[in-house]
């Protein structure tokens, strides 16, 4: 029986902006499941998620995504991402509904069960009351949690989550954390976070990313 | 691709429809041709032939509607579409999404190419509407007036979209080179069809992007005395007779007009092909030799250092915090220097005031761009001096700057009782800073300001003191 879990791998990447050196040579292999990533402000969580989400490229070193390296692999893993970066320059005359179907179509899914799709993902993030809203009249946690719908939209094999739960109240921490959860039984979830609550428990692999290297939080977890 | 295209486009008119400046725009074009289209017994015209204003016909009146839009909208429609916000995009989730950047550039340069389809609707719409109230019923033909404007606008319109999209391509276009090049193909094309031989043929419609040059020449057997834009017509002068339709239809235009636009439709290729993603930090090494333009090593904190007081004079510490981020970088203030000190060597009105008023465009554009964006308006409100003081400090900021930069020329002036470089200098400084905040605080950004005052630099720049 053939092995179909996504895998992903770091091999010895590296990047630089200028002289500073925000991730030196990291080597580690995802697989599914939740993997956390902590560590200081600063320290290259986010941009670790940006290399991983295809968004930069690294300055050395390459990522494989199931075994095929990057970039010749990069449609397929981007055929396969959820990506929800910290900030959105959201287009506000949009409402949350005509967004989501902006981002399904960007990520060539079909319309119709994609609007039933984007349905189901704002009601789990509490958002259904609100779907045909303008984006503009949304709070700052509203916009946080559309920014997480979006990027379930299809249901991806590799989830780059940046902060999804910053600045929410615990009720919408809760309802992310069940859907991070749901997701990360069959997709990699690869989430970065200050906080140890909620997902903590149920995370596979926790990692610290300090001083351009990525070190395991927590006992028992190879790089 | 289709899929990823259509739903730009949809997008982007969804979101154009939703805001203001739509319908300001679409406004734009029926009100100026209202005012530039000359009647009977006008006193200037926007296409004048020695001294005498045009016969008014359909095809006429169409090309001198083509003429307002290819000349002075232009600029207009470039800046609508460039600070517009379908300019700010989700690329933070657009670039790793698998949809291909060639459908994207498609989608939204459609969107933009059928605003200003609209633009030119509305103005076609107004054209017959003119056309009813200035000449005889039986000679409005609405027919000539669409096909001599749209032949004459819709390519140079379409250029403006193609470029848009061009420079948002690009990381180097996407800020204030954009603006630059866009300034520099604006005035080439007006510059390349007037310093024309005004021949006929494909290759010389070609030369023509603005349009109006072949059925205009066309029409004036040679006669080279013609004047577009704001013509004295001479008191009792006959109207002259032009034969646009013949021009329109000569060998060649059309085939050339579809040719423009078929060159339009091309670049958003390019650009979905050329297209570089955004980048969150700064990636490249400065070259040694440039290093001395960097920032220095930040000093050490003092930590003795006490909590800081409220100042005895805090409109003079605001005036000088504006002064000091208007010039900031060390390169704005090595060129701000070099300019002053040339003052001593070179002339003022032709050569240091139009160069301090470049740097002054640049630097009080940036700054201006930067302070008026909503989140830190929203903060600075809270502040002890509200933003409006901020905006007085900045004119005077930025006033003092050009005075400072032209400071050896009204020296050299007053020295021979000239005070003109003086008062130049403050008019110029004031000027510059109060059209950048006001454009800025306008438009939240520094778009709108930076191409607006790169036009007033350049008319500065020709009259060169004046006479």
């Amino acid at each position: 029986m053939t092995d179909t879990s996504p895998t992903l791998r770091l091999e010895g990447v590296t990047r630089r902006y200028g002289r500073k050196v925000v991730l030196d040579g990291i080597s580690h292999s995802f697989t599914k499941g939740l993997t956390l990533l902590t560590g200081p402000s600063g320290a290259g969580k986010s941009t670790l998620l940006r290399l991983i989400a295809t968004a930069e490229k690294p300055t050395a070193g390459r990522l494989h995504w199931n075994g095929e390296p990057l970039p010749a692999a990069r449609s397929a893993l981007r055929r396969e991402l959820g990506y929800a970066p910290q900030a959105v320059e959201l287009p506000m005359e949009l409402t949350a509904r005509e967004f989501g179907l902006h981002m399904a179509a960007l990520k060539g899914l079909r319309a119709n069960e994609a609007d039933a799709q984007f349905r189901l993902l704002l009601e789990g993030v509490g958002l259904a009351a609100d779907a045909n809203g303008r984006i503009a009249t949304y709070s700052g946690g509203m916009r946080r949690r559309l920014i997480f719908a979006q990027a379930l939209l299809g249901a991806p094999r590799l989830l780059a989550l940046d902060e999804p739960t910053a600045e929410l109240d615990s009720e919408s921490r809760e309802r992310i954390h069940a859907l991070i959860n749901r997701a990360a039984q069959s997709a990699i979830v690869i989430m970065t976070t200050h906080l140890s609550d909620g997902v903590a428990a149920a995370a596979t692999a926790v990692l610290r990313v300090e001083a351009g290297a990525l070190t395991p939080a927590r006992a028992g977890l190879a790089a | 691709m289709s899929a990823v295209a259509l739903s730009c486009a949809r997008t982007s008119l969804t979101r154009y429809g939703r805001s203001a400046g739509l319908w300001i725009l679409l406004l734009v074009a029926p009100v100026a041709a209202r005012f530039m289209i000359a009647g009977r017994g006008a006193h200037n015209s926007v296409i004048s032939v020695s001294g005498q204003v045009p016969w008014l016909t359909s095809p006429v009146l169409g090309m001198e509607l083509g003429v307002v839009i290819a000349t002075l909208l232009l600029p207009l429609a470039f800046i609508y579409l460039r600070s517009n916000i379908t300019r700010r995009q989700p690329w933070q989730v657009e670039e790793p999404s698998p949809g291909s950047r060639i459908a994207i550039a498609y989608g939204r340069w459609l969107a933009d190419l059928a605003l200003l389809a609209g633009v030119l609707a509305a103005t076609t719409v107004a054209g017959v509407f003119l056309a009813m109230l200035m000449m005889p019923l039986r000679e409005v033909d609405p027919l000539w007036i669409t096909l001599t404007l749209w032949a004459i606008a819709a390519p140079p319109l379409a250029m403006v979209a193609s470029l848009r999209i061009l420079f948002d391509a690009r990381r180097w276009t996407r800020g204030a080179l954009g603006e630059v090049l866009f300034f520099v193909f604006w005035m080439g094309s007006l510059v390349l069809v007037m310093a024309g031989d005004h021949a006929q043929g494909y290759a010389a419609a070609m030369a023509d992007l603005d349009g109006f040059m072949s059925p205009l020449a066309h029409g004036l057997h040679g006669d080279s005395n013609f004047t577009i834009g704001g013509g004295e017509i001479t008191a009792g002068a006959p109207a002259i007779h032009l034969d646009v339709i013949g021009g329109v239809l000569n060998d060649g235009y059309l085939a050339a007009r579809l040719t423009w636009l078929a060159i339009a439709a091309l670049v958003p290729l390019a650009a979905g092909l050329v297209h570089l993603p955004h980048v969150v930090g700064k990636t490249r090494k400065t070259p040694g030799w440039l290093k001395f333009l960097e920032p220095g090593a930040a000093k050490p904190a003092d930590p003795k250092a006490r909590e800081a007081r409220p100042g005895a004079l805090p409109w003079l510490t605001l005036l000088a915090c504006e002064i000091r981020l208007i010039a900031s970088g060390r390169l704005t203030r090595l060129a701000m220097l070099a300019v002053a000190i040339a003052g001593w060597f070179l002339p003022y009105a032709k050569a240091t005031g139009p160069a301090a008023m470049l740097l002054l465009v640049f630097a009080a554009t940036a700054h201006a761009g930067r302070t008026e964006q909503g989140g830190l308006l929203a903060l600075t409100r809270t502040g002890f001096l509200s933003p409006w003081a901020r905006r007085i400090a900045f004119v005077a900021a930025g006033t003092l700057l050009a005075l400072a930069m032209s400071g050896a020329g009204i020296g050299h002036a007053l020295m021979a009782g000239d005070t003109a470089p003086l008062i130049q200098a403050l008019a110029m400084g004031a000027g510059t800073s109060l059209a950048a905040i006001t454009l800025a605080a306008l438009t939240r950004g520094a778009t709108t300001p930076r191409l607006v005052l790169l036009i007033a630099w350049y008319f500065y720049l020709s009259w060169g003191g004046g006479p």
